[in-house]
């Protein structure tokens, strides 16, 4: 057999071919789905419009200006404008006293009003992204407690809001994934004391961090075995021995906050610990390899979240480059009017209906086998959405009951396959990088394209470029996801390789 | 400009990275904010007596004389640091530039021998459009007892605000074309919008003006306009890719610098290889708009057949190089790179807005076939 002929037949192997599951979780889902979905995602797509027009849009700018004259700004007015609306129990579910949209359909809402201002969105999806990673530790009677919290804040006119409290001063990338969290720098430690965890570190880059009331901050009692020693805590903004330290002074994204947590001998009590060692020895996978799954877990929904984010940066600037091709001409001619600028416009155009597309995609997945599989459930679903709330008050001893947190980590944990993590945890780092590039494309598009009308503050699209590079960073940057792609969904067709290893340095 | 011998240029190259570190980086500090930063008219007066804005203007103008690479390597050298200070020297340069190619020698002389203070010796410029662009410039000009008065308004004019004197194109009512005219930007019919604030360059100065009547000094001849445009934005857009240079340079720089300090997974960044190949990538974009920026030095100042199209080529590619370059200078600092502290962000931001100058990047790429290319190829 000639040289050439042995490489055809390699290349032509069916043992790199994706696997049926990996791309077909759109198409599997819809025999799954329940039938007044739809109806709920134009519901919530209206709502996100209204709030976009009588709300963003008005106030987008004014935030971005509010932050830069007076970087220590908060915007206080804009979060109780939104908790006015509800919008942050929107997606909470009704059995927990939210309003109980699905969160298989949150990418509609937080794209329409991403694509107004890419901080208000970071700003409501971090609250959910908090509350997301709560869900993942599926400690039943926390998740009930907080959202109960929440809901009755808001009812009353208050805020509490949560935030996820993980990136420390030396450990971004370190504290994301297991197998850079032994020889990494990780410096929050959680030392075990009678009653509870007794916190000590610095955690930066919290978004909300000013503005939230529940961290849900990521501890270690053991930092040089920090991958099986992880514990989950929610500390509370008025805990003794929590304080707030600075306030980032970012580029974009400056309506929501980023922010400095500091820990000092900060008491967690035992009934604060979503997740440790010890609520997790009956499972049947290892300390290590539910603390991955944990962060499978919540990175498949907030980096599917963030590719949305980059939708909705791509799609801010086609509309904004459009409109100026509308208004502009150039050599006697409208630019819409001019074949090359036609291309570009749906270039633009493009890259974010693919991207689009492909986080719908990871949206099913979660839907499928991620952190909102059990509320698409069919029976649940329609439970959760038609039984009156006063008989879900029925269920609060059950859900603080520890047997239905161990039930539901029984089910939620165990019951979920290797193959189903990867999947989740694939195709969120793969939206997220697919998204948020689309986002800066377009963006650097739209500014070739508009000249000095891109660059000044007053047209809106410098601010919309500097929003959008934040989301190639945050939830892990965009080198990190594509490594984890390779780990989740290349990986298994040549088994022998390593990844996330010093050995591929 | 890197591999030149020459020991005067050498010394240039040597101040101006000296000024660039004790000056900008200071002020780069204080700068915090986006607002234009009134402490940079002392930076642009200390430049003035540096003769900054003299190297590249020839000694009848009291210039130290046409030096085209003297002038490249001070703002590759100002924008390793901020790109601000490089950003009022181009647009004041342009300006100067286009006086000259009208043969105002003389009026020239007025700023570059008298001025005493920045705003003496600085005239205005609408440097991120092209003249006939429409929305940006809608000047006209009148005829009225042998004076001409301009009535219309000049968007994002550079040095606006800062300068007392502005040169803008208008058209002459009734005929095509465009032709500069020379205005008093204190003349009572001359409205001064507030500070543009825009993505980059914040403390160089720029405000959207409207005109009505203001008497104008034609500096050329009706039709001569395009012919004077082309030419010096071509030799100017030399000086821009110097400052896209630097501004890559100075990324790339901080970029090796963080990665190096910082640690991921016990191993210093710099050490993984995908962070090592950003790295290469960026600092083979670096190298090669170093070598590009040389050789259009060289083409231009022997008036080479092709200079104009090699200027216009290289600044296209070097803009978005310089995009690409600053982009991963903050990816690979993570978080750090995205905050202000660093500095890094600016850098991204200024690289965009510089750009734009002298118009936009895709109308930029579609004119040059027409532009050039049928001369290259005859």
């Amino acid at each position: 057999m000639k040289a050439g002929e042995q490489m055809t037949r390699d290349l032509a192997s069916p043992g790199f071919a994706p696997d049926f599951d990996d791309i077909t979780s759109a198409l599997r889902a819809i025999s799954k789905q329940p039938g007044t979905l739809v109806k709920e995602a134009r519901e919530i797509h209206k709502i996100a419009r209204a709030f976009t027009e009588q709300v963003v849009q008005p106030s987008a700018a004014l935030l971005d200006r509010a932050a830069t004259d007076d970087p220590s700004y908060l915007p206080w007015e804009l979060v109780e404008k939104a908790n006015e609306w509800g919008l942050f129990t929107m997606f909470i579910p009704k059995i927990f006293g939210g309003k109980g949209y699905n969160f298989s359909c949150i990418g509609l809402f937080l794209e329409e009003i991403g694509a107004a201002c890419l901080g208000i969105t970071t700003l409501i999806g971090a609250h959910y992204l908090g509350f997301g990673l709560l869900i993942s530790s599926w400690n039943l009677r926390l998740v009930n407690r907080i959202a109960r919290e929440i809901v009755e804040k808001e009812k009353e006119g208050r805020l509490c809001l949560m935030t996820l409290a993980m990136t420390e001063p030396d450990a971004g990338t370190d504290a994301q994934n297991v197998e850079f969290m032994n020889e990494g720098n990780l410096a929050c430690i959680a030392r075990r004391i009678d009653g509870g965890y007794l916190l000590n570190g610095t955690k930066i880059f919290i978004s909300n961090g000013h503005l939230s009331t529940w961290h849900v901050v990521h501890a270690y009692t053991d930092p040089h075995r920090a991958s099986e020693n992880t514990v989950m805590l929610l500390v509370n903004s008025k805990a003794e021995g929590f304080s707030l330290g600075k306030k980032e002074n970012k580029m974009g994204q400056r309506g929501c906050p980023a922010s400095e947590l500091i820990f000092k001998d900060c008491f967690v009590p035992d009934d604060l610990v979503c997740i440790d060692n010890e609520q997790i020895k009956t499972l049947k996978r290892n300390p290590l390899k539910t603390n991955e799954q944990v962060f499978a877990y919540i990175w498949g929904a907030s980096r599917t979240a963030v590719g949305v984010f980059g939708v909705a940066a791509a799609r801010g600037a086609y509309e904004a480059a459009l409109k100026f091709s509308m208004d502009t001409s150039v050599d006697g001619r409208r630019l819409i009017d001019q074949e090359w600028c036609q291309s570009i416009l749906s270039r633009m155009y493009i890259k974010t209906a693919v991207a689009r597309t492909a986080c719908f995609e990871a949206f099913q997945a979660n839907a499928l086998h991620g952190l909102w599989k059990l509320m698409n459930h069919k029976p649940i679903y329609y439970a959760a959405r038609y039984t009156p709330s006063p008989v879900f008050k029925g269920l609060y001893g059950l859900l603080n009951s520890k047997y239905a947190t161990r039930l539901i980590r029984k089910i939620n944990l165990d019951r979920q396959t290797d193959a189903e993590i990867d999947r989740v945890d694939g195709w969120g780092s793969l939206v997220k990088a697919a998204g948020t590039d689309a986002g800066l494309e377009n963006c650097e598009l739209a500014l070739e394209l508009m000249g000095q009308a891109g660059v000044r503050r007053d047209f809106g699209m410098e601010k919309i470029v500097r929003d959008a590079r934040l989301l190639q960073i945050y939830e892990g940057t965009n080198e990190i996801n594509r490594l984890n792609v390779f780990k989740r969904l290349i990986k298994r067709n040549c088994p022998d390789s390593q990844v996330f290893s010093r050995k591929t340095v | 400009m890197v591999s030149s011998d020459h020991k005067e240029l050498k010394l240039i190259d040597k101040a101006s990275v000296e000024f660039s570190r004790k000056e900008l980086h200071q002020i780069r500090e204080r700068n915090g904010t986006d607002v234009f930063c009134p402490a940079y008219n002392a930076v642009v007066e200390k430049a003035w007596e540096l003769d900054y804005f003299h190297v590249f203007l020839p000694d009848t103008v009291g210039g130290s004389g046409p030096d085209l690479t003297a002038l490249c390597t001070i703002l590759k050298n100002l924008c390793l640091e901020d790109s601000s200070l490089a950003a009022i020297i181009l647009a004041g340069l342009t300006s100067f530039e286009i006086l000259l190619a009208s043969g105002k020698e003389d009026l020239l002389k007025r700023f570059t021998m008298n001025g005493n203070q920045s705003s003496d010796f600085l005239i205005g410029f609408p440097l991120f459009s092209q003249p006939d662009e429409s929305g940006n410039n809608d000047l006209i000009a009148t005829l009225e007892a042998g004076n001409h008065l301009l009535s219309g308004s000049v968007d994002y004019l550079v040095l606006g605000g800062l300068a007392k004197k502005g040169l803008v194109p208008a058209r002459l009512e009734g005929e095509e074309g465009f032709v500069f005219f020379l205005i008093d930007l204190t003349e009572a019919g001359v409205t001064l919008g507030e500070q543009v604030e825009g993505l980059g360059i914040s403390a160089c100065p720029v405000c959207d003006v409207r005109l009505n009547s203001v008497p104008a000094l034609p500096c050329c001849l009706a039709g001569e306009g395009r012919a004077i445009y082309d030419r010096v934005s071509a030799k100017m857009s030399l000086a821009l890719s110097a400052m896209q240079t630097g501004i890559m340079k100075g990324s790339f720089r901080d970029a090796m610098d963080y990665t190096g300090m910082r640690e991921q997974g016990g191993r210093k960044t710099s050490n993984w290889s995908e962070i090592k190949k950003i790295l290469s990538e960026m600092a083979i974009k670096v190298q090669l708009a170093e070598l590009l920026v040389s050789q259009c030095c060289i083409s231009t100042k022997k008036s080479s057949e092709h200079w104009q199209a090699s200027s216009i080529a290289t600044s296209i590619s070097i803009s978005e190089m310089a995009n690409r370059v600053t982009s991963d200078g903050i990816q690979v600092m993570g978080g750090a790179g995205y905050m202000r502290d660093f500095h890094q962000e600016k850098r991204f931001r200024d690289s965009r807005h510089l750009m734009s100058a002298f118009g936009m990047q895709q109308w930029k790429k579609l004119n040059f076939l027409e532009q050039f290319v049928p001369k290259s190829v005859k």
